[in-house]
C-alpha cells in the first residue's frame, strides 16, 4: 500500500506550530495566531484523510491510510495507521481543538499570556493526534507521555493556586498509568517479540497464545482506564478537570479521555479479540458505577465545571458500557456517543468559563455564579442547548447518541445494564437543569452579578453548539461513519492486512 | 543473569512503591524514579540475553550488506561468523532504543515534578503532602 503523506498533517502540523510559536515566544499575540492556524491546518488534513477513507469505504475497499516512517517495512519499522476509527477520532479531536485554539485567542486569562502555554497546547493536540494515529505501541507509550507531559505543564501555570497540587496529583498518577503500559508493553515485546499492534494482533489470532502476553492485556486495560478516569482510577480528574485553564478544562474533558476509550476499543477489536468477553464484563460494571457515582457527585458538588468534570466521569461511563456489549449496534453507538461528547462536554465547559470569566475572581463556584449569566441571553441559550445535548433531548445529538447506545443494548440483550444506564440517564437531567437555573434563570445579588465589562469571548463555543445541533438534526452521515467504521473493527484482517502488506 | 535482573527488578519495584505511598514528596519524587529505573531493568532482560553479536554489523570490505538473509533471500535475524564459521545471534537493539526513550521520558517528568515540588513548598512551607490539602474544598 501507497504512503499516504496526509496522514502526517495532524501531527506534524501542530508540532510545528508549537516550535514557531515557541520562536515567536516575545509576541503572545502572534503565537495565538500561529496556533489557531496550524489547528485549522491540522484539522483540514485530518479531515481529507477520513474522506479518503470514507470514499474507500463505501465503494467496499479497505479504507486504511498508511505512512510508513523512513519507509521501513512493517512490523520492523514504525507506521501510522489511518483506518476508519482512527480517522473519525483524529477528525473529533482535531474540531474541538479548533475550538480551543480560537477560545484562546480571546480568553483573558493570565497563564495564556506565558511564553510556553501555546507552545504546550500545540504539543498536546499533536500527542493526541499521534496517539490516535499510531499503529506501533511502543510510539503510543510516548505519545500519551508527551500528552500528559504537556497538559501538567498547562495546567501547573494555571491562574488558581490550586491547580498546581492537582496538576502533581496528575502527573504522578498518570506516570504510574504509564508504568503499567511499559510493563504492558514489555511482556507483549517478550513474548511475542514484536511491537506493531497489527503484528501483535494477527499472532495473538493465530499463534499460540502465551500466558505473559494474555497477561499485558490486564496492564493495557488499566492504563487506557486510568487515561479516560473510569471508575476505580478516576480520584485526580474533577480536581484536575476544574483547576485547569478553561480551553485546557474543555480539551481535557472531552478528547483527552478519548484517548483512553481509544485504546480500549483498540484492546477489545484487534489486540485482544479472545479476551473481549471478560473485558466486556468488567466495562459494563466499572462503566454503570461510574455513571451513577458521576452523576450523583455531579448533582451534590459546588463548581460550575466540577459539575461538568464528574459529567464526563459519567458520559465516559456510557461509552465503556457500550464497548463492554460489543454487539455492532452497541459499539456503533459507543462511537457515537463518543464524538457527540467530545462536542457537547467542550461547549459546555468552555460556556461555563466564559460566565466565570465575568466574575472578579474568574471563580466557577456556584454561590459566585447565582444569576451571573441572566442578562446574557446568548451564553444562556447556548448553555441551555448544551445541557438539553448532554442530557440526550431530541432533535440535538445527545438523543441520537443515546439512541444509538440503547439500540445496541436491545441488540445485547443486556436487560438490566440497558435498565440501569438509561436510569442513570435522567441524573444529567438533573444535574443540568440545576445548573441552568442557577446561574441562567436566578436572580443576581450583589456579590454575583458580573463584575466586568469584558470577557472571554464566545465564538468558539456557540460554534461547538451549532456542530451539536447540526449532528442532531442531521445525524445520517455520522451513523453511517459509525456503522462503517464497526463494520471494518468487526474485520480485522483488513487493518493487519494492509499494515503488514500480505 | 537472568534471576539476578528479576530480583533487581522486584527490590526495585518494592522500593519504589514505598517511597511513593510515602508523605514527604522528596521521597515521592525519589520512589517516582527508582520505580521507572526498576522498568528499564525490566525492559532490558526482556531482550538484552538473546544474542551475543553486536547488532550493528559493518558492511564487508566489498561493500557487500552482512549476511542476514539466507540463500533463500529470506531475512533471519542470525550472522555467519566467517572467521570461526559458525552462526551467531546478534543481541537485540530494539529494547535499548526502548530504553533510551523511556529514560528519557522519565528524566522529563522528573525534572518537571521536582520544579513543581519546589514551587509547592515554597508556597507551603513544608514538604509533607498531608498539610498540601488545599484541594480538600
Amino acid at each position: 500500500m501507497e504512503n499516504n503523506v496526509l496522514v502526517l498533517g495532524p501531527i506534524f502540523l501542530p508540532f510545528l506550530g508549537a516550535i514557531i510559536a515557541l520562536i515567536f515566544a516575545q509576541n503572545n499575540r502572534l503565537q495565538r495566531i500561529i496556533g489557531l492556524v496550524a489547528s485549522i491546518a491540522a484539522w483540514l488534513t485530518a479531515c481529507a484523510v477520513l474522506y479518503q477513507n470514507w470514499d474507500l469505504a463505501r465503494s467496499g475497499q479497505t479504507a486504511v491510510q498508511i505512512y510508513r516512517l523512513g519507509n521501513w517495512t512493517p512490523p520492523y519499522g514504525i507506521v501510522l495507521v489511518a483506518d476508519m476509527l482512527s480517522a473519525l477520532f483524529v477528525v473529533m479531536c482535531t474540531t474541538v481543538l479548533v475550538g480551543g485554539f480560537l477560545y484562546t485567542l480571546q480568553c483573558k486569562d493570565r497563564c495564556i499570556t506565558y511564553p510556553v502555554f501555546l507552545p504546550a497546547f500545540g504539543m498536546m493536540s499533536a500527542a493526541i493526534s499521534g496517539a490516535f494515529y499510531t499503529g506501533d505501541i511502543f510510539t503510543l507509550f510516548v505519545f500519551l507521555e508527551l500528552m500528559v507531559i504537556s497538559s501538567v505543564v498547562m495546567v501547573a501555570i494555571a491562574d488558581k493556586d490550586l491547580a498546581l497540587e492537582a496538576a502533581i496529583k496528575y502527573l504522578l498518577i498518570s506516570a504510574m498509568g504509564s508504568l503499567f503500559l511499559l510493563i504492558g508493553i514489555g511482556a507483549v515485546y517478550a513474548s511475542l517479540g514484536t511491537l506493531t499492534m497489527a503484528d501483535i494482533g494477527q499472532l495473538l489470532e493465530t499463534g499460540d497464545r502465551p500466558l505473559l502476553a494474555r497477561a499485558a492485556a490486564v496492564m493495557l486495560t488499566a492504563t487506557f482506564l486510568l487515561k479516560s478516569a473510569v471508575f476505580p482510577f478516576h480520584f485526580w480528574q474533577p480536581d484536575f478537570h476544574t483547576t485547569a485553564p478553561t480551553p485546557i478544562s474543555a480539551m481535557l474533558s472531552s478528547i483527552v479521555v478519548k484517548v483512553g476509550v481509544y485504546g480500549v476499543i483498540r484492546l477489545v477489536t484487534l489486540l485482544y479479540r479472545a479476551e473481549s468477553g471478560n473485558i466486556g464484563n468488567i466495562l459494563i460494571i466499572l462503566g454503570i458505577i461510574g455513571i451513577f457515582f458521576g452523576g450523583l457527585a455531579a448533582l451534590r458538588t459546588y463548581d460550575a465545571k466540577r459539575v461538568l468534570a464528574y459529567s464526563t466521569f459519567g458520559q465516559v461511563g456510557f461509552i465503556m458500557v457500550g464497548i463492554g456489549w460489543n454487539t455492532p449496534l452497541a459499539m456503533m453507538g459507543a462511537l457515537v456517543y463518543a464524538v457527540n461528547h467530545a462536542f457537547i462536554k467542550s461547549a459546555l465547559l468552555m460556556l461555563s468559563g466564559v460566565v466565570a470569566s465575568f466574575n472578579q475572581y474568574k471563580s466557577a463556584k456556584l454561590k459566585d455564579l447565582v444569576g451571573a449569566g441572566k442578562q446574557k441571553i446568548g451564553i444562556g441559550l447556548a448553555y441551555f442547548l448544551g445541557g438539553l445535548a448532554l442530557a440526550g433531548v431530541p432533535p440535538l445529538n445527545g438523543f441520537i447518541s443515546k439512541l444509538a447506545l440503547v439500540r445496541g443494548g436491545v441488540q445485547a440483550q443486556a436487560w438490566i445494564s440497558l435498565g440501569l444506564i438509561v436510569g442513570g440517564g435522567l441524573i444529567t437531567l438533573l444535574y443540568m437543569t440545576r445548573v441552568y437555573v442557577l446561574i441562567f434563570q436566578q436572580k443576581p445579588t450583589e456579590d454575583t452579578a458580573p463584575q466586568k465589562e469584558y470577557g472571554d469571548s464566545y465564538l468558539a463555543p456557540a460554534l461547538l453548539i451549532a456542530i451539536c445541533v447540526l449532528l442532531g438534526l442531521f445525524s445520517a452521515p455520522l451513523v453511517e461513519l459509525a456503522r462503517l467504521t464497526v463494520e471494518q473493527l468487526g474485520d480485522p484482517t483488513q487493518y493487519i492486512h494492509s499494515v503488514l502488506g500480505v | 543473569m537472568n534471576d539476578l535482573f528479576a530480583i533487581a527488578t522486584g527490590i526495585m519495584f518494592a522500593l519504589g512503591v514505598f517511597q511513593l505511598l510515602r508523605r514527604d514528596m522528596i521521597k515521592v519524587s525519589m520512589g517516582f524514579y527508582i520505580l521507572f529505573t526498576g522498568i528499564n531493568f525490566f525492559l532490558l532482560a526482556v531482550g538484552v540475553f538473546d544474542g551475543n553479536q553486536p547488532a550493528y554489523v559493518a558492511p564487508k570490505d566489498d561493500g557487500q550488506a552482512p549476511v542476514y538473509l539466507n540463500d533463500a533471500g529470506e531475512l533471519t535475524g542470525r550472522i555467519l561468523d566467517e572467521d570461526t564459521g559458525e552462526v551467531a545471534q546478534p543481541s537485540d537493539p530494539l529494547v535499548q532504543a526502548l530504553i533510551l526513550t523511556a529514560i528519557v521520558i522519565s528524566f522529563g517528568s522528573y525534572a518537571l515534578l521536582l520544579g513543581m515540588i519546589n514551587i509547592l513548598s515554597r508556597r507551603f512551607s513544608t514538604i509533607d503532602s498531608d498539610k498540601m490539602d488545599n484541594l480538600k474544598a
